[in-house]
Protein backbone atom coordinates (compact mmCIF):
# COMPACT_ATOMS: atom_id res chain seq x y z
CA UNK A 1 0.00 0.00 0.00
CA UNK A 2 3.21 2.76 0.76
CA UNK A 3 4.81 1.50 -2.41
CA UNK A 4 1.32 2.57 -4.51
CA UNK A 5 1.47 6.04 -2.51
CA UNK A 6 5.20 6.09 -2.87
CA UNK A 7 4.55 5.72 -6.64
CA UNK A 8 1.84 8.27 -6.77
CA UNK A 9 3.98 10.73 -5.36
CA UNK A 10 7.12 9.88 -7.70
CA UNK A 11 4.57 10.42 -10.90
CA UNK A 12 3.92 14.06 -9.21
CA UNK A 13 6.51 15.37 -8.70
CA UNK A 14 8.31 14.19 -12.19
CA UNK A 15 5.18 15.57 -13.86
CA UNK A 16 5.79 18.85 -11.26
CA UNK A 17 9.58 19.07 -12.10
CA UNK A 18 8.65 18.49 -16.10
CA UNK A 19 6.37 21.71 -16.20
CA UNK A 20 8.53 23.63 -14.37
CA UNK A 21 11.71 22.84 -16.21
CA UNK A 22 9.64 23.45 -19.78
CA UNK A 23 8.23 26.56 -18.69
CA UNK A 24 11.89 27.79 -17.53
CA UNK A 25 13.10 26.87 -20.84
CA UNK A 26 10.63 28.83 -22.76
CA UNK A 27 12.44 32.01 -24.48
CA UNK A 28 10.64 34.73 -24.30
CA UNK A 29 11.73 36.35 -27.83
CA UNK A 30 8.84 39.33 -28.41
CA UNK A 31 11.50 41.84 -27.35
CA UNK A 32 14.16 40.59 -30.19
CA UNK A 33 11.64 40.43 -32.60
CA UNK A 34 10.01 43.77 -31.85
CA UNK A 35 13.89 45.19 -32.47
CA UNK A 36 14.61 43.20 -35.42
CA UNK A 37 11.76 44.22 -37.52
CA UNK A 38 11.62 47.89 -36.32
CA UNK A 39 15.50 47.97 -37.31
CA UNK A 40 14.63 46.18 -40.44
CA UNK A 41 11.95 49.00 -41.28
CA UNK A 42 14.00 51.76 -40.21
CA UNK A 43 16.86 51.00 -42.06
CA UNK A 44 15.11 50.07 -45.20
CA UNK A 45 13.35 53.55 -45.03
CA UNK A 46 16.50 55.66 -44.08
CA UNK A 47 18.59 53.79 -47.07
CA UNK A 48 15.68 54.17 -49.65
CA UNK A 49 15.37 58.21 -48.39
CA UNK A 50 19.40 58.80 -48.76
CA UNK A 51 20.65 61.25 -51.17
CA UNK A 52 23.87 60.97 -52.65
CA UNK A 53 26.73 63.05 -50.80
CA UNK A 54 28.37 66.20 -52.65
CA UNK A 55 31.77 63.85 -52.78
CA UNK A 56 30.39 61.69 -55.24
CA UNK A 57 30.65 64.54 -57.85
CA UNK A 58 26.98 63.91 -59.16
CA UNK A 59 24.68 66.30 -57.16
CA UNK A 60 22.01 65.91 -55.00
CA UNK A 61 20.30 62.30 -56.56
CA UNK A 62 17.88 60.11 -54.05
CA UNK A 63 18.40 56.78 -53.92
CA UNK A 64 15.09 55.52 -54.17
CA UNK A 65 13.44 57.50 -56.64
CA UNK A 66 16.64 58.25 -58.96
CA UNK A 67 19.27 55.96 -58.89
CA UNK A 68 17.23 52.90 -58.02
CA UNK A 69 14.69 53.86 -61.06
CA UNK A 70 18.09 54.60 -63.21
CA UNK A 71 19.45 51.04 -62.08
CA UNK A 72 16.48 49.22 -62.99
CA UNK A 73 15.83 50.71 -66.24
CA UNK A 74 19.33 50.34 -67.73
CA UNK A 75 20.54 47.56 -65.98
CA UNK A 76 22.39 45.26 -68.51
CA UNK A 77 23.10 48.39 -70.77
CA UNK A 78 26.56 49.90 -71.37
CA UNK A 79 27.49 52.67 -68.92
CA UNK A 80 26.85 55.27 -70.96
CA UNK A 81 23.05 54.62 -70.97
CA UNK A 82 22.92 55.39 -67.51
CA UNK A 83 21.38 58.54 -66.12
CA UNK A 84 23.92 58.96 -63.39
CA UNK A 85 26.91 58.46 -62.80
CA UNK A 86 28.69 59.08 -58.95
CA UNK A 87 31.94 58.58 -58.03
CA UNK A 88 32.51 56.92 -60.96
CA UNK A 89 29.91 54.53 -60.90
CA UNK A 90 26.89 53.23 -62.68
CA UNK A 91 23.62 53.81 -60.72
CA UNK A 92 23.62 49.62 -60.20
CA UNK A 93 27.26 49.68 -58.98
CA UNK A 94 26.91 52.89 -56.69
CA UNK A 95 24.13 51.52 -54.63
CA UNK A 96 25.70 48.19 -54.54
CA UNK A 97 28.88 49.46 -53.01
CA UNK A 98 27.35 52.41 -51.44
CA UNK A 99 24.29 50.12 -49.44
CA UNK A 100 26.98 47.30 -48.78
CA UNK A 101 29.27 50.10 -46.79
CA UNK A 102 26.13 51.75 -45.12
CA UNK A 103 24.99 48.08 -43.92
CA UNK A 104 28.52 47.09 -43.37
CA UNK A 105 28.92 49.93 -40.87
CA UNK A 106 25.54 49.94 -39.12
CA UNK A 107 24.56 45.89 -38.65
CA UNK A 108 27.46 44.11 -39.19
CA UNK A 109 30.70 45.88 -37.49
CA UNK A 110 33.10 49.18 -37.83
CA UNK A 111 36.49 49.63 -37.95
CA UNK A 112 38.52 52.63 -37.65
CA UNK A 113 42.18 52.10 -37.83
CA UNK A 114 42.61 48.71 -36.92
CA UNK A 115 40.37 49.20 -34.09
CA UNK A 116 37.13 47.56 -33.96
CA UNK A 117 34.59 50.18 -32.38
CA UNK A 118 31.48 48.36 -33.09
CA UNK A 119 30.12 45.29 -33.57
CA UNK A 120 26.37 43.99 -34.08
CA UNK A 121 26.86 41.02 -35.86
CA UNK A 122 23.27 41.55 -37.66
CA UNK A 123 23.05 38.52 -40.76
CA UNK A 124 21.50 40.02 -43.62
CA UNK A 125 20.37 39.62 -47.53
CA UNK A 126 19.29 42.70 -49.18
CA UNK A 127 18.17 41.79 -53.00
CA UNK A 128 17.04 44.25 -55.66
CA UNK A 129 14.77 42.78 -58.24
CA UNK A 130 12.62 43.61 -61.44
CA UNK A 131 9.38 42.86 -61.30
CA UNK A 132 7.12 43.32 -64.32
CA UNK A 133 4.03 44.88 -64.93
CA UNK A 134 2.22 41.33 -64.95
CA UNK A 135 4.12 40.44 -61.66
CA UNK A 136 6.70 38.21 -62.35
CA UNK A 137 10.16 38.56 -61.29
CA UNK A 138 12.88 38.91 -63.94
CA UNK A 139 16.45 37.57 -63.76
CA UNK A 140 19.18 37.92 -62.71
CA UNK A 141 18.68 40.74 -59.55
CA UNK A 142 20.05 44.39 -59.95
CA UNK A 143 22.05 43.15 -56.65
CA UNK A 144 21.93 41.54 -53.88
CA UNK A 145 24.02 42.34 -50.88
CA UNK A 146 24.87 40.03 -47.58
CA UNK A 147 26.94 40.35 -44.63
CA UNK A 148 30.60 40.03 -44.86
CA UNK A 149 30.39 36.25 -43.25
CA UNK A 150 28.60 35.29 -46.82
CA UNK A 151 25.55 33.57 -44.36
CA UNK A 152 23.17 36.09 -45.12
CA UNK A 153 19.85 35.50 -44.07
CA UNK A 154 18.13 32.50 -46.09
CA UNK A 155 14.37 32.57 -46.30
CA UNK A 156 14.34 29.51 -44.07
CA UNK A 157 15.44 30.82 -41.73
CA UNK A 158 13.00 30.86 -38.36
CA UNK A 159 14.22 33.83 -36.55
CA UNK A 160 14.22 36.10 -39.26
CA UNK A 161 12.42 39.31 -40.44
CA UNK A 162 11.95 41.47 -43.55
CA UNK A 163 10.77 44.97 -44.89
CA UNK A 164 9.98 45.36 -48.56
CA UNK A 165 9.92 48.66 -50.62
CA UNK A 166 8.45 48.51 -53.91
CA UNK A 167 9.65 51.75 -56.29
CA UNK A 168 7.88 52.06 -59.95
CA UNK A 169 9.86 52.48 -62.92
CA UNK A 170 9.15 52.73 -66.42
CA UNK A 171 9.13 48.91 -66.95
CA UNK A 172 7.79 47.93 -64.10
CA UNK A 173 8.61 47.65 -60.33
CA UNK A 174 11.26 47.48 -58.46
CA UNK A 175 10.76 45.54 -55.37
CA UNK A 176 13.56 45.60 -52.32
CA UNK A 177 13.50 43.19 -49.18
CA UNK A 178 16.27 43.43 -46.46
CA UNK A 179 16.11 40.41 -44.47
CA UNK A 180 17.51 40.60 -41.40
CA UNK A 181 18.41 37.08 -38.72
CA UNK A 182 20.35 37.02 -35.22
CA UNK B 1 7.16 -13.54 18.22
CA UNK B 2 6.10 -13.62 14.71
CA UNK B 3 3.62 -11.25 15.00
CA UNK B 4 6.46 -9.01 16.47
CA UNK B 5 8.69 -9.41 13.63
CA UNK B 6 5.89 -9.10 11.13
CA UNK B 7 5.55 -5.12 13.34
CA UNK B 8 8.69 -5.03 13.03
CA UNK B 9 9.56 -5.10 9.10
CA UNK B 10 5.96 -2.89 8.83
CA UNK B 11 7.47 -0.16 10.88
CA UNK B 12 11.12 -0.42 9.05
CA UNK B 13 9.51 -0.65 5.74
CA UNK B 14 6.93 2.20 6.74
CA UNK B 15 10.08 4.93 8.27
CA UNK B 16 11.88 4.11 4.94
CA UNK B 17 8.67 4.72 2.64
CA UNK B 18 8.54 8.32 4.78
CA UNK B 19 12.76 8.79 4.18
CA UNK B 20 12.13 8.82 0.62
CA UNK B 21 9.39 10.98 0.87
CA UNK B 22 11.38 13.73 2.49
CA UNK B 23 14.02 13.10 0.57
CA UNK B 24 12.20 13.65 -2.59
CA UNK B 25 10.44 17.03 -0.51
CA UNK B 26 13.41 18.07 -0.27
CA UNK B 27 14.94 17.78 -4.05
CA UNK B 28 11.48 19.26 -4.95
CA UNK B 29 11.63 22.33 -2.65
CA UNK B 30 15.74 22.96 -3.50
CA UNK B 31 14.78 22.50 -6.83
CA UNK B 32 12.00 25.73 -7.05
CA UNK B 33 14.31 27.62 -4.95
CA UNK B 34 16.68 28.08 -7.60
CA UNK B 35 14.25 28.05 -10.05
CA UNK B 36 11.98 30.88 -8.55
CA UNK B 37 15.74 32.72 -8.11
CA UNK B 38 16.32 32.11 -11.83
CA UNK B 39 13.02 33.44 -13.12
CA UNK B 40 13.26 36.61 -11.04
CA UNK B 41 16.45 37.15 -12.90
CA UNK B 42 14.69 36.91 -16.12
CA UNK B 43 12.41 38.92 -14.79
CA UNK B 44 14.10 41.54 -14.33
CA UNK B 45 16.59 41.12 -17.56
CA UNK B 46 13.16 41.09 -19.14
CA UNK B 47 11.86 44.40 -17.27
CA UNK B 48 15.35 46.12 -18.35
CA UNK B 49 15.01 45.07 -21.79
CA UNK B 50 11.27 46.70 -22.47
CA UNK B 51 12.75 49.99 -20.39
CA UNK B 52 15.34 50.17 -23.03
CA UNK B 53 13.01 49.62 -26.16
CA UNK B 54 10.70 52.19 -24.62
CA UNK B 55 13.30 55.00 -24.20
CA UNK B 56 14.45 54.23 -27.65
CA UNK B 57 11.02 54.37 -29.24
CA UNK B 58 10.47 57.95 -26.82
CA UNK B 59 13.64 59.11 -28.25
CA UNK B 60 12.26 58.25 -31.82
CA UNK B 61 9.39 60.49 -31.47
CA UNK B 62 10.38 63.32 -29.73
CA UNK B 63 9.45 66.79 -31.04
CA UNK B 64 12.62 68.15 -30.37
CA UNK B 65 14.65 65.90 -32.78
CA UNK B 66 12.06 64.70 -35.83
CA UNK B 67 11.79 65.68 -39.13
CA UNK B 68 8.73 67.71 -38.96
CA UNK B 69 7.52 70.42 -41.39
CA UNK B 70 5.22 72.91 -40.28
CA UNK B 71 1.88 71.51 -39.44
CA UNK B 72 2.55 68.23 -42.12
CA UNK B 73 2.73 64.47 -40.37
CA UNK B 74 6.86 64.16 -39.21
CA UNK B 75 8.56 61.72 -40.84
CA UNK B 76 8.89 58.05 -39.60
CA UNK B 77 12.88 57.22 -38.46
CA UNK B 78 14.05 61.03 -39.90
CA UNK B 79 16.04 63.37 -37.34
CA UNK B 80 16.68 66.44 -38.29
CA UNK B 81 20.50 67.79 -37.69
CA UNK B 82 19.80 70.95 -37.19
CA UNK B 83 17.96 70.16 -34.26
CA UNK B 84 20.40 67.27 -33.31
CA UNK B 85 23.06 70.04 -32.94
CA UNK B 86 21.06 71.92 -30.43
CA UNK B 87 19.55 69.42 -28.84
CA UNK B 88 22.12 68.25 -25.83
CA UNK B 89 22.21 71.61 -24.53
CA UNK B 90 18.31 72.22 -24.43
CA UNK B 91 18.02 68.57 -23.48
CA UNK B 92 21.06 69.65 -20.85
CA UNK B 93 19.59 72.57 -19.44
CA UNK B 94 15.88 70.86 -18.54
CA UNK B 95 17.61 67.45 -17.54
CA UNK B 96 16.06 67.92 -13.86
CA UNK B 97 12.84 69.15 -14.39
CA UNK B 98 11.91 67.43 -17.70
CA UNK B 99 13.92 64.82 -19.47
CA UNK B 100 15.51 62.87 -16.32
CA UNK B 101 11.59 61.58 -15.75
CA UNK B 102 11.50 60.51 -19.40
CA UNK B 103 14.50 59.18 -20.49
CA UNK B 104 15.84 58.06 -17.17
CA UNK B 105 20.08 56.95 -16.53
CA UNK B 106 20.82 56.28 -20.14
CA UNK B 107 23.37 57.71 -23.02
CA UNK B 108 21.48 58.31 -26.48
CA UNK B 109 23.96 59.34 -29.30
CA UNK B 110 23.24 59.54 -33.40
CA UNK B 111 26.29 58.89 -35.29
CA UNK B 112 26.54 59.99 -39.22
CA UNK B 113 26.87 56.96 -41.04
CA UNK B 114 26.47 58.03 -44.61
CA UNK B 115 28.10 60.64 -45.58
CA UNK B 116 30.43 59.22 -43.50
CA UNK B 117 32.18 62.88 -41.56
CA UNK B 118 33.13 61.46 -38.38
CA UNK B 119 30.30 63.43 -36.38
CA UNK B 120 28.40 61.91 -33.36
CA UNK B 121 25.35 63.88 -31.80
CA UNK B 122 25.35 62.96 -28.34
CA UNK B 123 21.80 63.92 -27.33
CA UNK B 124 21.24 62.86 -23.91
CA UNK B 125 23.85 61.60 -21.14
CA UNK B 126 22.93 60.93 -17.59
CA UNK B 127 25.40 57.92 -16.46
CA UNK B 128 24.58 56.33 -12.98
CA UNK B 129 27.82 56.94 -10.26
CA UNK B 130 29.30 54.36 -9.03
CA UNK B 131 32.56 53.12 -6.64
CA UNK B 132 34.79 51.90 -9.19
CA UNK B 133 32.18 49.13 -10.30
CA UNK B 134 30.75 49.15 -14.07
CA UNK B 135 27.18 49.47 -14.09
CA UNK B 136 25.11 46.78 -16.13
CA UNK B 137 23.44 48.98 -19.32
CA UNK B 138 22.09 47.96 -22.69
CA UNK B 139 22.66 49.02 -25.80
CA UNK B 140 19.75 49.39 -28.33
CA UNK B 141 20.25 50.27 -31.84
CA UNK B 142 18.47 52.06 -34.73
CA UNK B 143 18.97 53.07 -37.70
CA UNK B 144 17.17 56.50 -38.67
CA UNK B 145 17.06 58.81 -41.46
CA UNK B 146 19.44 62.24 -41.06
CA UNK B 147 17.60 65.33 -42.70
CA UNK B 148 19.91 68.26 -43.38
CA UNK B 149 18.16 71.25 -44.76
CA UNK B 150 21.48 73.26 -45.15
CA UNK B 151 23.03 70.48 -47.07
CA UNK B 152 20.23 71.23 -49.52
CA UNK B 153 20.55 71.75 -53.68
CA UNK B 154 18.05 73.05 -55.93
CA UNK B 155 15.30 72.85 -53.40
CA UNK B 156 16.26 69.22 -52.70
CA UNK B 157 16.68 68.19 -49.23
CA UNK B 158 19.62 65.74 -48.56
CA UNK B 159 19.18 63.12 -46.17
CA UNK B 160 22.00 60.69 -44.85
CA UNK B 161 21.80 57.64 -42.72
CA UNK B 162 22.49 57.72 -39.34
CA UNK B 163 23.04 55.37 -36.08
CA UNK B 164 21.22 55.67 -33.05
CA UNK B 165 22.68 54.17 -29.77
CA UNK B 166 20.48 54.48 -26.54
CA UNK B 167 22.50 53.07 -23.55
CA UNK B 168 20.44 52.11 -20.91
CA UNK B 169 21.85 51.77 -17.55
CA UNK B 170 19.90 49.56 -14.72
Amino acid sequence: MEMMGLVVIVILITLGMFFMISFGLKEDKAEKKFTRKGLAASTMGAIMKATTASDENCGLIEFENDLLEDCAVNFETPDYNFQYNCGGLNSCLFLNKTIYKILNETLWEKNMAGKKIRSLKKHYLLTADRVSFEGTKQEPSLFVITDPSGRGCPKKASDADEETYFVNTGTGQVQTTLRLCN
Amino acid sequence: MLRSRSAQARITETIAVMFIFFILIMFGIIFYASYSKNAAITKQNELFSQNAIEITTKTLFMPELLCSKGEAEPEDFCLDVLKLKHSQTILEAHVAEYYFDILGYAKISVEQVYPNDGTTYTIYEKTKVSDNTKIPSKDTNFIVSLRDETAGQGGKTAYGVGLMTVEVYK
